[in-house]
């Protein structure tokens, strides 16, 4: 067995995540007490009631943070708890530490709080009218849209909805701090940032980073919850350590989860299109309104991905788009896979639709001819190369037959009166890096043991996406060692300092890149040993499954023997690694610059069939063409592709999040909150990988896979709508995420939601 | 109390009303069952539950034999038991009573996991088709397919499905998981139907550990030895527990020293678990009776020919497993599902005292059991015994007559009934349909349900029932509705006069229905969906007929 699967351990159930980790017997439980308005003025906190359950109880509030009481970062509006004012309905107002974790939540419900109701806001386009902006706007223009509208023959405008989703990593957020010798500070914690949670409590702490040790073992899944979002409970976590100077373990319960964290951005969208005669796009518009939520978080980066990602794969020479991040009273919304892209790709495909009705065009018809080519300038200056959207489109159409699956559905829809087929097409251009450019970056940390066997470190975050085992198989191929030798190591700030996040899909891409460069100096340092020893010349050395090659001939010399040499010489056998992502650059001024190392591009084709009576409808099939690069593990992309798939399934289907008007999260359970099951999924999914080809900026011309097929997902919503229309032809279209049987319902119906 | 956790015998120190969850995690230390939602929602918290259960009661002729034998000697409980079987079921244990263990083999992942060569072919499909990916989720995929292994008569793709059907994923998109599970379908193709030969294939294939066969061969010896189960006496004090899948949603850390009484240990109404005849007009099903087990009784199936097509309707195999008819009920949530059924069917419900348990009892029709938003005629000192379905009697010499003449509903009678009172005809065939409207068509609370049947008395539709739920405090039965299709020719109807009879009976339907706005829907959704739902029963009922040409939607 291979010793970086990871999922042995899963399977067999001894795979720890924080929850399951050994307590020491002195370990306190934290819970906290969230609020329960959506913005409200703390007057007094009485403890007494709960300190009365037991004389474990340690109750902390806002005045209890010794540093700086702020995690925010990009913008300081992200207290650990707040000293007068909370901002939304499920905000942590204080913390709870107890000998059991049931004792600290019933001394938690027990504090009585003596508060104010404040006024507030859950919609962004009031708070947008309001002028209350969590940073200023920001607008990309190019070409003349307005003069270039004029000379369209067709012009469609309208509106566009996307609801918030909530990420269900099915491992909930926790944190263990513990205080260590000379007041350092030591946490677990399960995030995708450790360098980030370092940072946080470092600051609400009042010490140095160096006084910080943060670890993330693995993670129960995060989708983008645990980037920005898992420092608040970390931060609390290490604060009840700090003041109890005993072990603290802070573990959400669901609901609590589901209350207190942000999600996936809420947009609102106005768009604007328009194309000549023969359905040349000519110009787009939009405007979004982004529900931020109360504080920044990652907003700004989220909408810059919005804005980056505006004309989905298609070229439009004109437009000007918009995004506005407005502040309401509602959670911080925050990282979600896909990071404000899918959002925009939305609201095009929405724009795009609308002008086909207009034109009374076949929606592919009009896809077909407007997408990317290769050498196209986007929009923000960069050109677009190695495009494969025409050619991933073709190919889906040939792989499903799409003139035949038209008749066939027509056929269907003529012959059935109470059940109806749609399909429809969905390109996806996505860009890789993080829009904020000094995020790509990444270190690692290798060494090789005198026996032969090698450590990874790096700042990539296990979250079952299995990155450890990409890097595995990186690190393998470069030393050409058997996967086996080598473990990649959770990380640690104490190993790997300052990293990123491990998000924007580009988790194998940086820390890949790192570890490679690492392998490639130990690998140098080994090779003019190995030299010394065969008396040849370097170049003349390579290693080969374990064993060293001279002039392409084995030799006698193994990998383990030549470890041991090199130790034996006095060389070093550990480095460190460094990559940023070249070539990168963005002036906001113009807003021009080539933000992506490269795109990753793929259509998908979805098939659905609505039960006109029952107004609800079935994924009948699926079939996604994806350009992931050379993959460095065929099974992993898959499990990704379709991982990703069907979250957008769940985004544009199902996943009915849902605020009151007054701000409390009405989907505050599983048993409300749905989310794809496997017979939700398509009776039939067919994923075809496109043949790689070079891409020099990722590991072994692999490509990133993460977040782009997640786009996918919207195929079904258009699908949807196009059974609906065989249905009630003359049925008005609200561009309206996520298209629940209510909504299929009020379509059937002519009926205003 | 005593139970079999994985190999050893354990005597727990915690309550019996605490969770299992938190016994198996917290007492014993087994990390491996996962803590996901605490609602039932997830799975990842599954557990095996294994015992020894009398054999299903099997169809209706025979139950009535073994219950004739049974009441000549009324002072033995538990005679007539008949054959056991073996059962090894996946339950969630975030909802499952402790004391439910009593007895009981529990299999938790690390049971799994201990099987020779430490991986079972249910977890080498995962690792071949990289079915786990963060890995938060795998030991409760693990635990569902190794019960449908155990316990299922559809060894295919469908009942693999089913199997995992209360099992969440957020990684995967469950392609690697489904490609695992084809794997598991070619692997056990040739398992035996014995359910005793199965388990022993099945530890001799690594799937279950050995501790299963040493769990049959001792719990078989319990039962031979006639042993009474000890069972507690019925106090008023206590909280009565039926599957805890409503209970431990509401409570999900209970006080510690919770100790509620549990209806699967009241031996003394073993007949709390049981489906039994009353001659020929009653089916009498135990309040204690799982969700699982009222869709495999052969005798319900006989009396409502194809109520079983319903079940996955109802929650995930999981909680069926575990959630019981009278918990059901009890609830009184508008929306639930099997309350619906049994409304459409025209049960009633009989309810004892807990006091006095050996006497006092009564009867009343489930309609009237509901007098206000989760509100039931149950005085505090009662509780549910049995709930009663008419017996269907097509072709039989049945003749019921009045034996009782008091009005329907809200009448206390006292320990004698005798069957067949004002259900007006129950001959001829039973025409029964469920349908009902949520967000996902697996494991979710619906926005509305709606169960109705009738009879077809010659070529006339009698005794119509039409239940509805969603659409106001209390599960409804549509007497409007109903009564106008009452008496209405059905045989032999054109599809344009069936259609009618539709439109007619739906738009009644949404005029009686008095729904709300919530999370799950809006007035104006549920009162829409109940008339197309009533829709849906005519064509289920009627599409031989063509009535698809006719209906409007
Ligand atoms: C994940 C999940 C999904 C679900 N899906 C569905 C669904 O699809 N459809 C649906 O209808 N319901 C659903 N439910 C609700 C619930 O499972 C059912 O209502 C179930 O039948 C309750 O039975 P129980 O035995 O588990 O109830 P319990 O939790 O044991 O009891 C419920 C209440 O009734 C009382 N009680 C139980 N039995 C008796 C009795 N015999 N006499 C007097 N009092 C009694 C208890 O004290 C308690 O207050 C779901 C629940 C969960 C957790
Ligand atoms: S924890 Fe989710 S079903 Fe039990
Ligand atoms: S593998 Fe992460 S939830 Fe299933």
């Amino acid at each position: 067995m291979k010793t970086i699967d990871e999922s042995l351990g899963h399977l067999r159930g001894e795979t720890r995540y924080i929850d399951d980790l050994p307590e020491p017997k002195d370990c306190l439980h934290a819970a906290v007490r969230l609020s329960e308005s959506a913005r409200g003025r703390i007057r007094s906190i009485d403890t007494s009631s709960a300190l009365a359950l037991g004389s474990s109880v340690i109750v902390l509030k806002a005045g209890d943070v010794p540093g700086e009481n702020q995690i925010g970062f990009t913008k300081a509006d992200e207290p650990v708890l707040p000293e007068k004012e909370w901002e939304y309905w499920g905000q942590p107002i204080a913390l709870v530490l107890a000998e059991t974790r049931q004792l600290a939540r019933k001394a938690a419900a027990a504090l009585v709080i003596d508060w104010e109701e404040l006024p507030a806001r859950t919609d962004p386009r009031a708070a947008a009218a309001a002028g209350d902006f969590i940073l200023p706007s920001r607008t990309i223009v190019w070409g003349d849209a307005e003069k270039a509208f004029e000379d369209c023959a067709f012009v469609v405008s309208g509106r566009a909805d996307s609801g918030g989703q909530e990420h269900v990593y099915l491992e909930t957020q926790g944190a263990y701090a513990e205080l260590r010798d000379n007041g350092t500070l030591f946490v677990i914690s399960s995030t995708q940032s450790p360098t980030g949670i370092q940072r946080a409590v470092a600051q609400s702490q009042g010490l140095p980073m160096n006084k910080v040790e943060v670890e993330a073992h693995r993670l129960g899944g995060a989708f983008g919850g645990k980037e920005d979002q898992a420092a608040l409970w970390a931060s609390l976590a290490a604060l009840g350590a700090r003041v109890s100077k005993r072990p603290v373990k802070l573990y959400l319960d669901r609901k609590t989860d589901l209350r207190a964290t942000g999600k996936r951005h809420p947009y609102s969208s106005d768009f604007k299109i328009g194309a000549d005669k023969e359905g040349h796009i000519l110009a787009f518009k939009a405007e979004y309104f982004q529900n931020s939520g109360f504080s920044c978080d990652l907003s700004p980066a989220i909408l810059a991905r919005t804005l980056l990602h505006a004309t989905g794969a298609y070229r439009v020479p004109n437009g000007k788009v918009v995004g506005h991040m407005c502040r309401t009273n509602l959670p911080s919304f925050t990282a979600f896979r896909g990071f404000g892209a899918p959002q925009a790709f939305f609201v095009f495909e929405a724009a795009l639709d609308a002008l086909a009705q207009a034109m009374d065009l076949p929606r592919e018809k009009l896809q077909r001819k407007n997408l990317y080519r290769e050498g196209d300038p986007s929009y923000y200056g960069m050109p677009m190369k190695s495009v494969r959207a025409e050619e991933s489109f073709d190919r889906v159409m040939d792989l499903v037959g799409w003139d035949k699956l038209k008749a066939e559905i027509d056929d269907f829809n003529t012959s059935h009166r109470l059940e109806k087929k749609g399909a429809a097409l969905l390109p996806v251009s996505f860009g890789i890096s993080f829009t904020k450019l000094p995020m790509n970056q990444a270190g690692a940390l290798i060494h090789v043991y005198q026996d032969g066997s090698v450590l990874v470190s790096t700042g990539a975050i296990e979250m079952g996406q299995q990155v450890s085992r990409k890097i595995g198989v990186i690190v393998a191929r470069i030393l050409g060692i058997p996967l086996e030798w080598i473990r990649v190591e959770r990380t640690s700030t104490l190993t790997v300092a300052n990293t990123v996040p491990t998000a924007a899909s580009t988790g194998s891409d940086l820390n890949g890149m790192a570890a490679k460069a690492a392998c490639e100096e130990i690998l140098g340092r080994l090779k003019a040993k190995a030299a010394e020893s065969l008396s040849c010349k370097a170049e003349a050395i390579t290693i080969d499954q374990g064993k060293v090659v001279k002039n392409g001939r084995t030799t006698a010399l193994e990998w383990k023997e030549l470890v041991e040499e090199a130790h034996t010489a006095r060389i070093d056998l550990s480095a460190h690694g460094f990559y940023a992502t070249p070539g990168l650059f963005y002036d906001m001024k113009t807003e021009r610059g080539t933000p992506f190392a490269y795109h990753v591009y793929g259509t998908a084709c979805i098939v659905v069939r609505l039960d006109v009576l029952r107004a609800r409808c079935k994924l009948e099939a699926a079939y996604i063409v994806h350009d992931s690069g050379n993959s460095l593990d065929q099974k992993v992309d898959l499990g990704q592709i379709e991982g990703a798939f069907a979250q957008g399934l769940g985004w544009t289907l199902l996943e009915d999040l849902r605020f009151g008007a007054d701000g409390r999260l009405l989907s505050d359970s599983l048993s409300t909150y749905k989310l794809p099951d496997i017979s939700f999924m398509p009776e039939k999914l067919v994923v075809d990988i496109l043949p790689g080809r070079d891409n020099p900026v990722a590991p072994f011309n692999s490509k990133a896979v993460g977040e782009p097929p997640l786009q996918y997902g919207i195929a079904a919503y258009f699908a949807l709508l196009q059974a609906l229309r065989a249905a009630k032809p003359e049925g008005e279209t609200r561009y309206d995420i996520p298209f629940i049987p209510e909504k299929i319902e009020a379509f059937l119906k002519g009926r205003a939601l | 109390m005593k139970v079999l956790v994985n190999n050893a015998w354990v005597s727990p120190k915690s309550s019996n009303g605490m969770p299992a969850l938190d016994f198996i995690r917290l007492e014993l230390g087994l990390k491996g069952t996962k803590e996901g939602c605490r609602e039932g929602d997830c799975g990842a918290c599954a557990v095996l539950l294994g015992e020894l259960v009398p054999a299903s009661s099997g169809s209706w002729a025979q139950i009535d034999e073994r219950d004739r034998r049974r009441n000549s000697d009324a002072t033995v409980v538990d005679k007539g038991r008949g054959e056991l079987v073996p059962r090894y079921r996946a339950v969630p244990s975030c909802l499952l009573a402790l004391g439910d263990l009593a007895g009981k083999h529990l299999i938790t992942i690390e049971g799994l996991a201990s099987v020779p060569g430490g991986l079972s072919p249910v977890m080498k499909a995962f690792l071949e088709e990289n079915a786990s990916q963060c890995g938060f989720c795998s030991p409760g995929f693990i635990i569902s397919l190794s019960a449908w292994l155990a316990e299922s008569d559809n060894l295919d793709m469908a009942g693999a499905l089913k199997a995992v059907d209360g099992n969440l994923c957020r990684c995967t998109g469950y392609g690697a998981i489904r490609r695992a599970a084809e794997r598991l379908v070619k692997e056990f193709a040739d398992l035996p139907h014995d359910r005793m030969t199965r388990l022993q294939r099945l530890v001799e294939r690594a799937v279950l550990p050995a501790s299963v066969l040493s769990y049959l061969d001792y719990a078989g010896t319990q039962f031979k030895e006639e042993k009474k189960p000890a069972h507690e006496s019925l106090t008023a004090t206590k909280a009565i527990l039926g599957g805890g899948t409503d209970f431990y949603v509401r409570n999900p850390e209970p006080e510690e020293g919770f100790s509620p009484l549990l209806l699967s240990t009241v031996g003394a109404y073993s007949g709390i678990t049981r489906v039994d005849a009353e001659g020929r007009s009653w089916l009498r099903l135990g309040a204690g009776l799982r969700i699982t087990d009222f869709f495999a009784s052969q005798a319900v199936r006989e009396n409502v020919p194809g109520i079983e097509k319903f079940e996955t309707q109802f929650a995930s195999t999981l909680v069926r497993n575990l959630a019981t008819l009278g918990g059901n009920i009890v609830n009184a949530s508008p929306v639930a599902d099997m309350t619906a059924m049994l409304l459409g069917l025209g049960a009633w419900v009989e309810l004892r005292s807990l006091s006095e348990t050996e006497r006092g009892f009564r009867r009343q029709s489930l309609d009237s059991f509901f007098i206000g938003y989760k509100q039931t005629a149950l005085k505090s000192d009662e509780f549910v015994a049995a709930i009663l379905l008419p017996a269907s009697n097509e072709g039989s010499d049945f003749s019921g007559s009045g034996a009782y003449d008091g009005e329907q509903g809200g009448v206390s009678l006292s320990g004698h009934f005798e069957g067949g009172i004002g259900f007006g005809a129950r001959g001829g065939k039973l025409f029964f349909s469920f349908e009902k409207a949520a967000k996902r068509d697996k494991l979710d609370i619906a926005a509305v349900n709606t169960a109705m049947s009738f009879r077809m008395d010659d070529a006339f539709a009698r005794s119509v029932r039409i239940s509805a739920g969603g659409v106001a405090e209390i599960p409804l039965l549509l007497s409007k509705a109903a009564m106008a299709m009452e008496g209405s020719q059905i045989k032999g109807a054109k599809p344009k006069d069936l259609a009618k009879l539709c439109q007619t009976v739906k738009n009644l339907a949404e005029e009686e229905v008095r729904p709300i706005d919530d999370v799950r829907g809006s007035a104006a959704y549920r009162r829409s969906m109940i008339g197309r739902l009533v829709q849906a029963h005519f064509l289920r009922f009627f599409a031989r007929e063509g009535i698809a040409e006719e209906l409007e939607p």
